[in-house]
C-alpha cells in the first residue's frame, strides 16, 4: 500500500484498502479557523450538544484577525464561547497563534500518520506525513460530533524531484512547476506523494510550501514520508520525536509516476487568473507592479523570510510599490525579530502585518483595487481573490517578490543582488 | 428522482471566490450573502435566478476554499449543479447537504446552453435538454454515497444516528455523550 492508503486503513480498522474504496475512518484532528463558524452552526443543526472528543479539535483565528469589523468580532466571541463550553483547550487567538497551516504543527498537534481535516489548504501539513485534507464545513461538524468521517481512498501520484535546485529556486517554484505540468485539475481526488533527492537539498519549510500548493492541482492531499528532516522539525520545535509512522511499501501501486528535473528549473511565476498559468520568470520580467506580498501560509516560515531579507537588506522598496510582509505565525514573527529580518524589512520600507490570511484572501489588511497589479508569495490568483475582480496577481517565490518590490517591476533577485 | 429546471451556463474551473467573494462569507443575513453569488461572472445572477434553476458548468466546478458554497446555492433555491466534474470539497458539501450534483463527463461547451430547459433523471442517469431534444448520460454514484444521498445527505444521516444513540443510551441508562454532566 501507499502511505495514504496505510493511513486510511489504520483509521478505518481495515488491514487493506484499495484506491476507489469508500471507508469510514477515525479523524485525529478537526481544525477550525474563524471563517469556519459555519461548522459550529452545522454542529448544532445535527442536534449535537457535546463534541466527541475536545482534544481532537483545534481552533485557530487567522482570517479576520485582528477583528476587522464589529461582525467579525462577534464571530470570534461566538467561537471562544463554543471552545469554553466544549472544553476545547487548543484555541489559538492571534497573540499566541497565527495561520492555521502553521500553528497546530508548531504546537505539537500534528504527528505522522494522522488524519487531519480542515478547510482547503490543510494539505500543507502533509509535509509531516499526515493525511491532511480539506472537507466541507458540514463534514467538520459531523467529525466533531462523531469523531468519524467518510473518505474515498485516493489514487496516489508519485512525484520524483530530481537534483539540487539553483539559487533562488524554492519549494514555491517546484510547486508552480508541478502545476504548470499537470494543471489545475491534474490531481483531482488524488494524493500526491513527493520523493527524490531534491527534498534533501531544501529546508523543511519547502515541504510545507510544496504540499500547500498541491491543493491548486485539485489534490486530496500532498505528502512527504518521514525522514531525518521531519524528525529535526519536531526537535527544533521542542516537541517529542515521532515514534512510529507508516510509509509507502516498496511494492506500493501508484496510479501514476512523474519526475521533475529540478536542477535546471528557473524561478517560476503564475500569471492571472489561475495558479497553473505558469511560465519562467524570464518571460515576464519588467512588468510594472503596484503591490508586493511576502509570507502567509505558503511562504511565511523563517527560511522564506530569510530569503526575502537577503534580497531586501540595505536596499529600498520602490516608491511605486506597497510591500507588505506577513509572517505565518507569531512564533515565526518573534524569531524573525530576533534574527533581525523584521528590522531589515522596515528599513527597506515594507509594512509588516501580524500573521493573518487577510490580504491573501482579499478580506482586509491590504486589499487590491481595480487598477492594482500585485506579485505575491500566496497560492491563489483567481479573479478577485485579493480584492477587486479587475486587480491582477502574479504568484512567485519570496526572493522574486522582494526583488520586484525593489525595482517596481517583476524582477529577478539575481539582477538586484549583482 | 426527476429534476426540472432552466440552465445557467458557466465555464470550467469556476472557483469558490466566484460562487461567493471571501469578503461576504461572514454576512449573517443569508439572503444578503446569497445576493453576491456569481456576481463577478454573472452580475444579475442572484436577482434573476428562479427556484429549481440549474447551473451547468465544465470541469472542476467549485474549486477553491471550503466556504459554505453549497448552502449559498441552496439559499438561492437552485435545483442543483450539472458539471463535467466537481472539485472535491465542494462535492463533499453537496453530499453533506443532500444537494443534487450531477456529473456529466461527456458535455461539451456548446451542450446545455443558457436558458434551455432540462430534465434530469437521477435514477436512469440522464440529463435531457428539453429545448433542443438532446440527451446526455450522467454518472451514477457508488452504493456507499447513494445510500447517504437517499437518506437526505450526511447531515441528515448523522442527525438521525445521533438521536438514535441518545435515545438508546437513555433507554439503557448508559452514559449519554450528548447530555451535560
Amino acid at each position: 500500500m501507499t502511505l495514504v492508503e496505510k493511513i486510511l486503513a489504520n483509521h478505518a480498522g481495515l488491514t487493506d484498502v484499495r484506491p476507489g474504496q469508500y471507508v469510514e475512518a477515525d479523524v485525529d484532528l478537526v481544525l477550525l479557523s474563524d471563517v469556519a463558524v459555519r461548522s459550529i452552526q452545522a454542529f448544532r443543526e445535527l442536534g449535537a450538544t457535546h463534541v466527541y472528543n475536545s482534544e481532537k479539535i483545534a481552533i485557530v483565528f487567522d482570517h479576520n484577525v485582528p477583528a476587522r469589523d464589529v461582525k467579525t468580532a462577534d464571530v470570534l466571541r461566538t467561537m471562544k464561547q463554543f471552545a469554553r463550553q466544549q472544553g476545547i483547550k487548543n484555541i489559538f487567538d492571534l497573540p499566541r497563534g497565527g495561520i492555521q497551516h502553521l500553528v497546530p504543527a508548531e504546537n505539537g498537534l500534528i504527528y505522522p500518520g494522522m488524519i487531519v481535516v480542515d478547510g482547503s489548504h490543510t494539505c500543507t501539513d502533509g509535509a509531516l506525513s499526515v493525511l491532511a485534507t480539506g472537507v466541507s464545513a458540514e463534514d467538520r461538524a459531523v467529525a466533531m460530533a462523531t469523531g468519524r468521517l467518510w473518505f474515498r481512498v485516493p489514487e496516489t501520484l508519485r512525484v520524483f524531484l530530481r537534483g539540487r535546485p539553483k539559487r533562488h529556486v524554492t519549494g514555491m517554484d517546484i510547486g508552480l512547476a508541478l502545476l504548470r505540468r499537470i494543471g489545475a485539475n491534474g490531481a483531482t481526488y488524488r494524493a500526491i506523494e513527493f520523493v527524490g533527492d531534491t527534498l534533501d537539498h531544501l529546508p523543511m519549510s519547502a515541504r510545507f510550501t510544496l504540499c500547500n500548493l498541491t491543493m491548486e492541482a485539485g489534490a486530496k492531499t500532498g505528502l512527504v514520508g518521514v525522514d531525518e528532516k521531519t524528525i529535526a522539525f519536531y526537535r527544533d520545535m521542542g516537541l517529542p520525536s515521532p515514534s512510529h509512522y507508516p510509509r509507502s511499501d516498496a511494492d506500493a501501486v501508484f496510479a501514476e509516476r512523474l519526475s521533475l528535473n529540478i536542477e535546471d528549473l528557473e524561478p517560476q511565476v503564475a500569471a492571472p487568473y489561475s495558479p497553473d498559468n505558469v511560465s519562467d520568470l524570464t518571460s515576464i520580467l519588467g512588468l510594472p507592479i503596484s503591490h508586493a506580498f511576502i509570507g502567509f501560509c505558503v511562504n511565511g516560515r523563517l527560511p522564506d523570510l530569510e530569503l526575502a531579507a537577503q534580497v531586501l537588506e540595505g536596499r529600498t522598496v520602490s516608491p511605486d510599490v506597497t510591500l507588505s510582509i506577513t509572517p505565518g505565525s507569531q512564533r515565526v514573527f518573534r524569531e524573525a525579530v530576533q534574527r533581525g529580518y523584521i528590522n531589515i524589512f522596515l528599513e527597506a520600507g515594507a509594512v509588516v502585518t501580524p500573521p493573518t490570511c487577510g490580504a491573501c484572501a482579499g478580506i482586509h489588511m491590504g486589499v487590491l483595487g481595480p487598477e492594482d497589479v500585485a506579485i505575491s508569495t500566496s497560492n491563489r490568483n483567481f479573479k478577485g481573490r485579493m480584492g477587486h475582480p479587475d486587480s491582477k496577481v502574479y504568484l512567485a517565490n519570496p526572493a522574486v517578490v522582494a526583488a520586484s518590490a525593489i525595482r517596481g517591476k517583476i524582477s529577478s533577485p539575481v539582477e538586484v543582488l549583482s | 428522482m426527476i429534476l426540472k429546471g432552466r440552465v445557467w451556463r458557466i465555464g470550467d474551473h469556476v472557483d469558490t471566490d466566484q460562487i461567493l467573494p471571501a469578503g461576504y462569507i461572514n454576512l449573517k443575513n443569508r439572503r444578503e450573502r446569497a445576493a453576491h453569488c456569481f456576481e463577478t461572472i454573472i452580475p444579475h445572477f442572484a436577482s434573476s435566478v428562479e427556484p429549481g434553476d440549474f447551473v451547468v458548468a465544465g470541469i472542476n466546478f467549485g474549486c477553491g476554499s471550503s466556504r459554505p458554497s453549497v448552502e449559498i446555492l441552496q439559499d438561492l433555491q437552485l435545483g442543483g449543479v450539472v458539471a463535467r466534474s466537481f472539485a472535491r470539497i465542494f462535492f463533499r458539501g453537496g453530499i453533506a447537504r443532500g444537494f443534487p450534483l450531477i456529473i456529466c463527463p461527456e458535455l461539451s461547451e456548446e451542450d446545455l446552453p443558457q436558458g434551455h430547459r432540462i430534465e434530469i433523471d437521477t435514477g436512469k442517469g440522464t440529463v435531457l435538454d428539453v429545448t433542443a431534444g438532446n440527451s446526455y448520460a450522467s454518472e451514477k454514484y457508488p452504493p456507499f454515497l447513494n445510500q447517504i444521498i437517499n437518506e437526505g445527505g450526511l447531515m441528515e444521516v448523522t442527525y438521525r444516528r445521533l438521536n438514535e444513540s441518545i435515545a438508546k443510551a437513555h433507554e439503557e441508562g448508559t452514559n449519554c455523550l450528548q447530555c451535560s454532566e
